[in-house]
């Protein structure tokens, strides 16, 4: 089946969408987009009040950076997964009306996660202050672990947002599964509080690889565990592939049922 | 007209719902206890084929449900086909389900821009057209605010304001002749009617109205429950849509909610039409050159002096044909009748619609021009005569020397 209308990647509609869901964000909101930072600054709150009573350790590290610099990038990662999922089914009146390429949609999504994610980070920048943590070289690598979250994002979000047009379930349902899988990543706890024997299956989470070298990156400036990176690379992008693969068969039949 | 084709269709079908695979579509069965065969909905378009060349301007007629819109979904490429091949050349500007705004919270000048992202327009183009489509648009300040607070006549005018604004190759135009108030449905005819004639611009549409049909396409597709019933010149497609979806009946009843909602004073209402051939049959088929008899039934108020009454007859493009008039000068209050006799109603055969009016000083009612009637040839010995025209002029021919 041949069909030619064009469709090619359109950059002024990608950016225009993003310009649009910032501002229909926070049009009744008081604080707009400081609620990206309160976000974080509330669970790190609630891990500093879980951590008085639970004795969790955090690696010799002041317990709020140590907890900060994964609460950022998980905050991150969720909140655009949330984004990305959702974005067919609330752009329904723009696809039933025009040819638009539907990859789009959830590239936009997390795009403009990632304006929530810079004003978050200030709170590691103040906090990295504050503690007078010293950056190394190897912060220059931490720009590749951002795109890694984003990749595992535009995976998994393209995965929810596929299906959740032809079943809500799954939408209903990511609430709990991110609440789940952050509670098994390495975020509140350090790494080294998972049994030995347990690392390799608990590695295979891509998360674990991504936020731990978050830490080694800004909490010590050392460079990120080769082989729990290589896994986030190999996990981050097979979830993308299968994400994509998903997205790309099922996305021509969204209008139908929208 | 140019050669160069703008859209080439072969052997279109269409399907709504997902592909599955036949063990994938088991395996769901069983959760849902759907059997297979309700699973698959009908065929929503059946092997569409047609081919339309640059400037060509192509209107979709057919009832409600038989595929229109979903032609022009498919040919917009928002929804996928089936089967078979689809070649539409140009930047197209869909402006299927015009109601539904971008987004409601934003406002109308926000809502151009997004529009015009779609469209693959930068922010600086976009700009530059901005004002044309605000002022063609005639909302005024209401660009400012969010469109959730339009009105369905403002959103429709958001839409078709920026799509004659797009500089399209193609524009698909599904029911807009119905929008805003008249005076923009003439400002939206007449801006058409240029698109119309340019050579490089074709354009789609999808109407109910025979009226604009006429005005505006080239060629006719009908369609008949997603099958493809005829394409080709407007004047044929048109006359096969009219004489095959009419249901005629002899005598005809107005609903009461329909009476109700009719213009006009209302002491004096039509409720009933009835159709009488020569012999005072009831039937509305009539024939070429023979009487006819209309009889419509009224009921009256209160009296009433000085009463006119009008009956026009429409061909099947809305061109009016004829109309005859009469005064009474007097009638009594209650139900009655009034019969019209033409003696000779020379019309060539096909569908006519008639109207009906009444008024004495002033309007007392006026009814839609929805009733229809046919007329045929009568049997005259094989002979077919000619089919031009608008009216049988009954004649006879001789050769002198």
């Amino acid at each position: 089946m041949v069909h030619s209308v064009h469709d090619p990647w359109n950059w002024h509609l990608l950016a225009a969408l993003v310009r649009r869901d910032f501002k229909a964000q926070y049009r009744r909101s008081l604080i707009g987009p400081a609620w990206a930072l309160l976000y974080s600054v509330i669970y790190l709150l609630l891990f500093i009040a879980i951590r008085s009573f639970l004795g969790i350790p955090s690696d010799g590290k002041p317990y709020a950076i140590f907890a900060a610099v994964a609460i950022v990038p998980w905050t991150f990662f969720s909140g655009a997964v949330a984004r990305a999922g959702t974005s067919i089914m609330l752009n329904g009146q723009l696809l039933k009306k025009m040819a638009v390429r539907r990859e789009i949609l959830p590239t936009a999504a997390i795009i403009l996660s990632f304006v929530d994610f810079a004003v978050a980070s200030i709170i590691v920048i103040g906090l990295a202050f504050w503690f007078g943590l010293t950056i190394g070289w190897s912060i220059l690598l931490l720009p590749i672990f951002v795109l890694l979250l984003a990749v595992c994002a535009l995976g998994i979000g393209m995965m929810v947002a596929s299906i959740g047009v032809y079943k809500r379930d799954i939408i209903l349902g990511l609430p709990f599964v991110l609440q789940i899988w952050m509670l098994a990543s390495p975020i509140m706890y350090p790494l080294s509080i998972v049994p030995v024997e347990w690392r390799l299956a608990y590695s295979l989470n891509p998360m674990v690889g991504i936020l731990e070298a978050f830490r080694s990156i800004l909490l010590d400036g050392a460079l990120p565990d080769l082989q729990l990176s290589l896994m986030a690379v190999a996990g981050c992008g097979l979830l993308l592939l299968v994400g994509w693969t998903m997205f790309k068969t099922l996305s021509q039949y969204f209008v139908d049922v929208l | 007209m140019s050669t160069e084709t703008a859209i080439e269709v072969r052997g279109l079908w269409k399907r709504y719902g997902l592909p599955m695979p036949r063990l994938l579509r088991r395996v769901t069965g069983l959760i849902t206890r759907a059997s297979e065969r309700t699973d698959t909905l009908p065929w929503a378009l059946q092997d569409v084929s047609f081919t339309l060349r640059r400037g060509e301007n192509l209107g979709i007629i057919g009832r409600n449900g038989a595929g229109k819109s979903t032609l022009l979904k498919v040919l917009a490429g928002v929804s996928p086909a089936t089967k078979g091949e689809i070649d539409v050349r140009g930047r197209v500007f869909p402006m299927i389900e015009l109601q539904a705004g971008a987004n409601p919270n934003l406002t109308g000048r926000e809502n151009i821009m997004l529009l015009g992202a779609v469209m693959g327009f930068s922010p600086r183009e976009i700009r530059g057209r901005y004002d044309q489509i605000a002022e063609f648009s005639e909302l005024g300040s209401w660009l400012e605010r969010p469109v959730r607070m339009y009105s369905s006549g403002m959103l429709a005018r958001l839409g078709i304001s920026v799509a004659l604004h797009s500089d399209s190759d193609l524009l698909m135009i599904d029911e807009v002749f119905g929008v805003g108030d008249y005076k923009f449905q003439q400002k939206c005819i007449r801006s058409i009617e240029r698109l119309v004639k340019s050579e490089t611009i074709t354009i789609l549409f999808v109407s109910h109205s025979p009226y604009a049909i006429q005005r505006l396409c080239d060629k006719v597709l009908l369609l008949d429950r997603g099958e493809q019933a005829f394409f080709g010149r407007t004047q044929d497609g048109l006359a096969q849509y009219f004489n095959a979806h009419r249901h005629l009946e002899p005598v005809v009843k107005f609903g009461e909610q329909e009476i109700r909602n009719r213009d006009g004073a209302g002491t004096f209402r039509f409720d009933t039409i009835t159709f009488m051939n020569e012999k005072l049959e009831l039937t509305p088929a009539f024939y070429t050159g023979q009487a006819a008899t209309f009889e419509f039934g009224y009921r009256l108020s209160s009296e009433l002096d000085n009463l006119s009454l009008r009956l026009r007859i429409f061909d099947n493009q809305n061109t009016c044909v004829t109309s005859l008039v009469n005064n009474f000068a007097s009638i009594r209050p209650g139900a009655g009748k009034i019969l019209c006799r033409v003696d000779s109603l020379n019309l060539m055969p096909g569908t006519y619609l008639l109207d009906l009016k009444a008024s004495n000083n002033l309007l007392q009612d006026s009814t839609p021009n929805t009733v229809s009637f046919s007329v045929q040839w009568p049997q005259m010995g094989g002979a077919i005569p000619s089919q031009q025209g608008l009216f049988y002029t009954p004649a006879s021919w001789a050769l002198s020397k």
